[in-house]
């Protein structure tokens, strides 16, 4: 039987519980009693979760929320394919900051997401580029004095 | 009193103490818009320019930034989805929402109106409670204070799904943030849980990378998927769309009253903050609903759900005063700092705030009063190039959005273990809108559980099983069952009507 990615939801949950309530086990009772006290019911109603995952639940009374729902005019195969690439584009934005820092990483990342993904035009692109580095520097380093670490490359070549 | 009223207004006045408080206002306006920069750290990082102000000019200045962050925090969060004040969150689920269909301009009016009606009955609660609120807030122990947690976690948690598995996911969802909140070293013996041997863990989950990450990676994500702007094919509300919000706050007026008493009856309580009297307005307004089909417009754009927790953010300021000045008790981390100020400037907190230095006390509900009411006409004025923002087409929104989501989070501790939390948080995020998990019983859970924990440990280690049967604790057991049951009590009620209707 092939479990609903809804269903493996609920197991990564219930996996999360179980591990953390094994992981009390060998903490004092001041430490372990809290997470002991959550991690039940936590594990409980995850269990109860996925049990109505299997079984599938109507749209009437399992798919209403008060929250926002994510799109669904859009086709879903390109759907699935811009949602992939958005988040190669933060994992590389992460990625830039570990391995460069932010002083170039925001440069480059928004000059490579304008000319790379959105196929901007040469001047706009160089202009909000220009711009999100003025925010960066001008605001958080200038103003606000917050520290900045170098990128991990800096680092090792220095 | 009333000649000290009159003197605290005179003071405020005063053109240096006016100027120092309009600087406090600019600088609160931006530190309100930017994501991640907090109310509270600004507080500290303002407080050496005070050693040689006046006592009302240094109020004026730091009261006057600190007061205006939520009202300028509800803006981004309405536009962008991006919190821009960890008080501000809960107005993400409806103002964005809003946004995205194109009534940018009437949840802003709603916002801002809300704030300011917020900001004045805080402000009013801080003049008229003094005298009256210390023997209510000396009734509420740890007992009581570990039931007002349980109880705003079981309002929100079942009212932010339909139906018996939407009330399961609710409560999964608040049991999952109450379980992140054992992150980092336990409040008893200062033991490490689930800190993966890493030291950034130690003291738990930082709130603004998980706000950011939770609530702004989602939306980045949807905004992506769409490839529209933010307000999509929908025309941006202009002007009319601000009326129609500032109307919208008058229509539902005893809603923000109610909202704004919510909140500041949390912010008199120590140790509770604006984080959860946002979600708490919020539950309120949820619970507001008339029936099942009503309480379903929450989270899909409607304004109640803006009016809420825009009046209790602001609200709470006055609230959170009341302790401090009166009892020298701070009742959220940026009083804590407030109370440097007033050493700093040679005042002590207690009775004398209310005897020889009543005026000073006056001042500060002058300036709660007056910075709220610049901010606000400030943003009337320029809501409608702000609104315009939510027409920017996504390709060059989304670079400067996630700009501004990673400096943000790194703001908290300027580690890139945040960045870490807010992507694992943004992941999270993303999963629990896909599969229609709420999210907001998890962000209050997270919230709450450090004060959970801590007053359940007092409770028992000093009382036992007996603050079990303490009269205020056995009213906040009663109200969170009928919390938990009330969807299904209303449901039921909704449904005896129709049938009646139909006979």
């Amino acid at each position: 039987m092939r479990l609903k990615p809804e269903a493996l939801f609920s197991l990564a949950i219930i996996g999360a519980a179980a591990w953390a309530l094994l992981a009390t086990l060998d903490w004092p009772i001041n430490t372990a009693l809290y997470p002991r006290v959550i991690g039940v019911p936590l594990l409980l109603l995850a269990v109860v979760e996925f049990v109505l995952s299997l079984k599938g639940v109507p749209a009437e009374t399992g798919q209403q929320t008060m929250d926002f729902a994510l799109s669904v005019d859009v086709e879903p195969r390109v759907a699935v394919q811009r949602t992939i690439t958005i988040f190669v584009w933060i994992g590389g934005f992460f990625l830039a900051i570990v391995l460069l820092g932010f002083a170039v990483s925001i440069p480059l990342f928004v000059f490579a997401y304008l000319k790379g993904q959105a196929k901007e035009r040469w001047l706009l692109t160089l202009v909000l580029v220009g711009l999100a580095w003025f925010i960066f520097d001008a605001l958080f380093v200038d103003l606000l004095h917050l520290p900045f670490s170098q990128g991990l490359l800096f680092r090792l070549l220095r | 009193m009333l000649e000290a009223l009159l003197q605290g207004l005179v003071a405020v006045l005063q053109w240096n103490a006016l100027s120092f408080m309009l600087i406090g206002v600019v600088v609160g306006f931006w530190v309100g818009l930017l994501p991640g920069l907090g109310g509270a750290t600004t507080l500290a990082l303002l407080l050496p320019f005070v050693y040689n102000m006046a006592p009302v000019q240094a109020f004026a200045f730091l009261l006057g930034m600190h007061s205006v962050t939520a009202t300028t925090g509800d803006i981004t969060s309405i536009l962008f989805g991006i919190p821009g004040e960890g008080t501000t969150a809960a107005s993400i689920l409806d103002g964005h929402a809003m946004a995205k269909k194109g009534e940018a301009g009437r949840a802003l009016g709603a916002s801002l109106m809300s704030s300011l009606i917020g900001a004045l009955v805080g402000a009013l609660a801080l003049a008229l409670a003094i005298p009256v609120v210390r023997p209510l807030v000396l009734t509420f122990g740890s007992p009581e204070l570990f039931m007002v947690a349980i109880l705003g976690i079981a309002s929100i948690a079942s009212l932010s799904g339909r139906g018996p598995r939407g009330m399961v996911r609710g409560f999964l969802a608040g049991c999952l943030g109450l379980f992140f909140s054992a992150v980092g070293s336990d409040p008893q013996a200062a033991n490490l849980r689930y800190t993966f041997g890493t030291l950034y863990l130690w003291e738990g989950l930082g709130l603004v990378p998980v706000l950011v990450g939770f609530f702004a990676i989602p939306e980045i994500v949807d905004l992506a998927v769409r490839g529209t702007s933010i307000a999509g094919k929908a025309s941006v509300g202009r002007i009319s769309g601000v009326l129609e919000g500032v109307k919208d706050v008058f229509r539902h007026f005893w809603l923000t009253i109610r909202c704004s008493l919510v909140g500041t009856w949390i912010g008199v309580l120590p140790g509770l903050g604006g984080a959860v009297a946002q979600w708490m307005a919020y539950a309120h307004a949820v619970q507001s609903a008339k029936d099942a089909t009503d309480r379903e417009r929450f989270g899909k754009g409607d304004v109640r759900g803006v009016i809420g927790p825009g009046a209790a953010n602001n609200s709470k300021e006055g609230g959170d005063l009341i302790p401090t000045v009166a009892f020298g008790v701070p009742g959220s981390s940026s009083m804590a700092i407030l109370l440097g100020g007033f050493f700093l400037v040679g005042l002590v907190p207690g009775p004398d705030m209310l005897t020889k230095h009543l005026s000073v006390t006056f001042s500060m509900v002058w300036t709660i009063i007056l910075a709220n009411i610049i901010t606000v006409a400030a943003s009337f004025a320029f809501l409608n190039r702000l609104a315009g923002l939510t027409a920017i087409r996504a390709s060059l929104l989304i670079p400067f959005l996630l700009l501004l989501v990673f400096l943000g989070a790194y703001t908290n501790n300027n580690n890139i273990g945040d960045l870490v939390v807010m992507l694992s948080f943004g992941m999270l995020g993303y999963f629990m809108v896909r599969y229609r998990w709420p999210r907001a019983p998890l962000v209050l859970g997270l919230v709450l559980g450090d004060i959970a924990e801590r007053y359940l440990w007092i409770s028992t280690a000093r009382y036992g099983t007996s603050w079990l049967g303490r009269p205020a604790v056995l009213i906040l057991i009663f109200l969170t069952v009928l919390a938990a049951a009330s969807p299904f009590i209303q449901e039921r009620r909704s449904r005896r009507k129709e049938a009646l209707r139909a006979a």
